[in-house]
């Protein structure tokens, strides 16, 4: 009794230990949001005016690490929002289940959140956010999606706090990685997607088969609502055993990190590195040595993966600094490009392999992006701002 | 010292694991935890996993586990979703039929086909998912926008308190509760007293599966929608508050009713406190791993147990 008493006692301490050292972190997030006040305190002729308006707290349900592009998300949205003086917290896994959804949203509303952004895993969720969202005067907005159920478009945009959606152009997408690995000369292709119902690889999807109908190239397979990278593997393991007319696998969208280079590997474990390819939406970590091993032939995605999420961000910190940009919900879609070739992958990298770059530096946010400081903001210019963004890879 | 000798550590240290949690985060949340609005947060997310561990309760008192009720709260909720556009009134009965009829068979694999309940209920667990996929033909099915409407505080806890009185009283004042601990303490010693352990195992998960099917209309009415995903996390969570609770993995007579309640609270205040704390999803992940791990250890009755497997 005595050794399971100290040993309760013990690992009491240590979970007690490490909650308070969370506490620490976020005391130091305090201690960051202090700094902050104590830099405006001492520079107050700089910095006073960088954050006008009044502070706010933002929630994110996207993962703020397990991969470089997830990192450099969470690192620029972080020092976006405490330039602009709020404060903001991560959590991954929301856009996994309508449950995960509609629980991310109950507890953030809980815990004091004054604007929220997810990525949904299907429209009909956001009739039930939208009225949670109303009664608690949450403000709110997504990212990646964009909504296909016109009644539900109809319903939240009714709202006074919806804020909109930032997406890509996902059918353009699925089309120009088919047609890109139709020039290689490849027919049949097997996928890994979201489940159906998914408005984002729903749509890339549906570019993926308009390229089969005018390219005479045939989808052979598929693999779903994959969450690990060791599903992908045993996915593409499949695809290989069962498909010899195999030509490439095709991850057209995934939620967890790593399943491109799962299927790179597999590819490669099977022997089939020569015959079978890779393609992929949304730019993997590891672009260049998978083109380097000629095993990936063509990846589309945004820029940055995280700049979709970062400027809906950046309009709900206005928004709920009292200074929004547009009156109306917002739905701005992003160019996706195409990369094909290992030197485009390694300028890519040098510019974005690396989560601490920013997008725009402080200077730049709290001129141009902080409306309290740039009453010019309209969603016009910054449409230009994006624009001129993107265009540039 | 010598009431420190009675007192069993054991049977409170569920109680005192609940009041620490509340007391740790209401402390270093500076008193937001029972704020108005958190309270009802807490609530929220205490449903869910009370309800499901209310019925679980009655499973793990026989000695029995069970891997598809997230499953099977998907297909009812799959099934009133289908229903709902024919009559939004006939969703909740259909849900409650189908988890019964779905747990029901999750008895007949393990009381008839003489499956651990283990391996019963992970094949069977395979089996719905196959079915909610062909339901579901890989998409999502919604809900008529009004029903959302449904979903209303005093409604969970009305529901709350239903289904938490009817367990109650099941387990402490019923033939039935004191069968299944008879059954769970040793089934053969059960049967030679006259308890039917057949027509107890097939009882629990019938409850399992109308307590499932209930949840499943809930979530329907909670997030407007049925798909592959719903339900996915449930499991985990409801384990994790039962053995929290106290709940003896072995079963038998050492389980007790108030396990329930003790470890789905302290499940949601645990999710909630990290929340208003601000960890980072990561964080919560590696902190709900360590206090199961605690309650496991502390909880499982190794004396009962011939050989560690």
């Amino acid at each position: 009794m005595k050794k399971k008493l100290l040993a309760v006692i013990m690992t009491a301490a240590m979970v007690v230990g490490y909650l308070t050292g969370c506490g620490s972190t976020a005391a130091s997030n305090g201690t960051k949001e202090s700094t902050n006040a104590s830099t405006t305190e001492t520079n107050e002729d700089t910095t006073v005016s960088k954050t006008t308006g009044k502070s706010f707290k933002l929630a994110v349900g996207l993962p703020d690490s397990g991969s470089t592009m997830f990192s450099l998300m969470s690192n620029n949205i972080t020092t976006m929002v405490g330039d602009m003086g709020g404060t903001v917290v991560f959590q991954g896994g929301v856009g996994a289940s309508t449950d995960a959804t509609i629980q991310f949203v109950e507890d953030q509303i809980a815990a004091g959140a004054n604007g929220i952004i997810f990525s949904p895993p299907s429209d009909a969720v956001l009739t039930s956010v939208c009225a949670m969202c109303e009664e608690a005067g949450v403000y709110w907005g997504i990212t990646f999606r964009t909504i296909l159920d016109q009644e539900v478009i109809d319903y939240i945009t009714a709202s006074d706090y919806y804020i909109g959606n930032c997406y890509e152009d996902e059918e353009q997408a699925g089309y120009q990685v088919m047609a890109d690995m139709n020039e290689r000369g490849i027919k049949n292709v097997a996928i890994i997607s979201q489940a159906k119902g998914n408005t984002t690889t729903d749509r890339r999807e549906a570019g993926a088969q308009q390229a089969c109908n005018e390219l005479g190239m045939k989808i052979v397979a598929e693999a779903r609502a994959l969450t690990q990278a060791s599903d992908a593997t045993k996915a593409a393991e499949s695809f290989l055993s069962a498909y010899s007319e195999l030509d490439a696998i095709f991850v057209v969208g995934t939620t967890g990190a790593g399943m491109h280079e799962a299927v790179a590997k597999a590819i490669e474990d099977a022997g089939k590195s020569d015959s079978v390819k890779l393609a992929t939406i949304d730019f993997p970590d590891t672009m260049p040595e998978l083109f380097e091993k000629d095993c990936l032939v063509s990846s589309a995605g945004l820029i940055s993966w995280g700049y979709d999420p970062y400027i809906i961000t950046m309009i709900l910190a206005n928004q709920c600094k009292g200074t929004p940009i547009s009156e109306e919900p917002v739905s701005i879609a992003f160019p996706m490009s195409s990369i094909n070739d290992i030197d485009t992958a390694n300028t890519w990298t040098e510019r974005f392999g690396d989560a601490t770059t920013l997008y725009y530096d402080e200077d730049f946010i709290s001129s141009t992006l902080d409306k309290a400081n740039n009453p010019d903001l309209t969603l016009e210019s910054l449409i230009e701002i994006i624009k001129k963004y993107t265009s540039n890879i | 010292m010598d009431f420190l000798k009675k007192v069993n550590f054991k049977t409170l240290f569920p109680l005192l694991g609940l009041i620490g949690v509340v007391l740790f985060f209401q402390i270093i949340t500076g008193g937001k935890v029972f704020q108005t609005k958190n309270i009802m947060a807490v609530i929220n997310s205490s449903f869910f996993i009370l309800i499901a561990t209310v019925a679980f309760s009655f499973i793990m008192s026989v000695g029995n586990l069970d891997l598809s009720m997230g499953t099977v709260m998907a297909v009812s909720c799959t099934c009133a979703a289908v229903v709902a556009k024919i009559s939004p009134f006939l969703a909740l009965p259909v849900a409650i039929l189908v988890g019964g009829i779905f747990g029901a068979f999750n008895g007949f694999v393990h009381a008839d086909m003489k499956l651990g309940s283990l391996i019963a209920t992970m094949t069977t667990q395979s089996i719905f998912s196959g079915i909610l996929v062909l339901i579901l033909d890989g998409g999502t099915l919604s809900a008529p926008k009004y029903m959302l409407s449904w979903n209303t505080m005093s409604l969970k806890i009305t529901a709350m308190l239903i289904i938490v009185l009817i367990g109650i009283y099941l387990f402490n004042f019923t033939a039935y509760g004191k069968q299944c601990r008879a059954v769970g303490s040793c089934a053969e010693a059960a049967r030679l007293c006259g308890v039917s352990v057949r027509r107890v195992k097939y009882m629990t998960f019938i409850n399992m599966g109308f307590a499932m099917g209930a949840l499943g209309f809930f979530s329907l009415i909670r997030t407007g929608t049925a798909s592959a995903t719903t339900g996915s996390d449930l499991m985990m969570n409801v384990w994790c508050a039962a053995l929290l609770g106290g709940l003896p993995l072995s079963g038998g007579s050492a389980a007790k009713f108030r396990s329930v309640l003790i470890g789905s609270f302290t499940m949601a205040f645990l999710a909630n406190g990290m929340t208003l704390m601000g960890l980072l999803s990561r964080d919560k992940q590696l902190i709900q791993g360590i206090v199961f791990l605690i309650a496991v250890a502390i909880s499982f009755d190794r004396k009962h147990m011939v050989v560690i497997k």
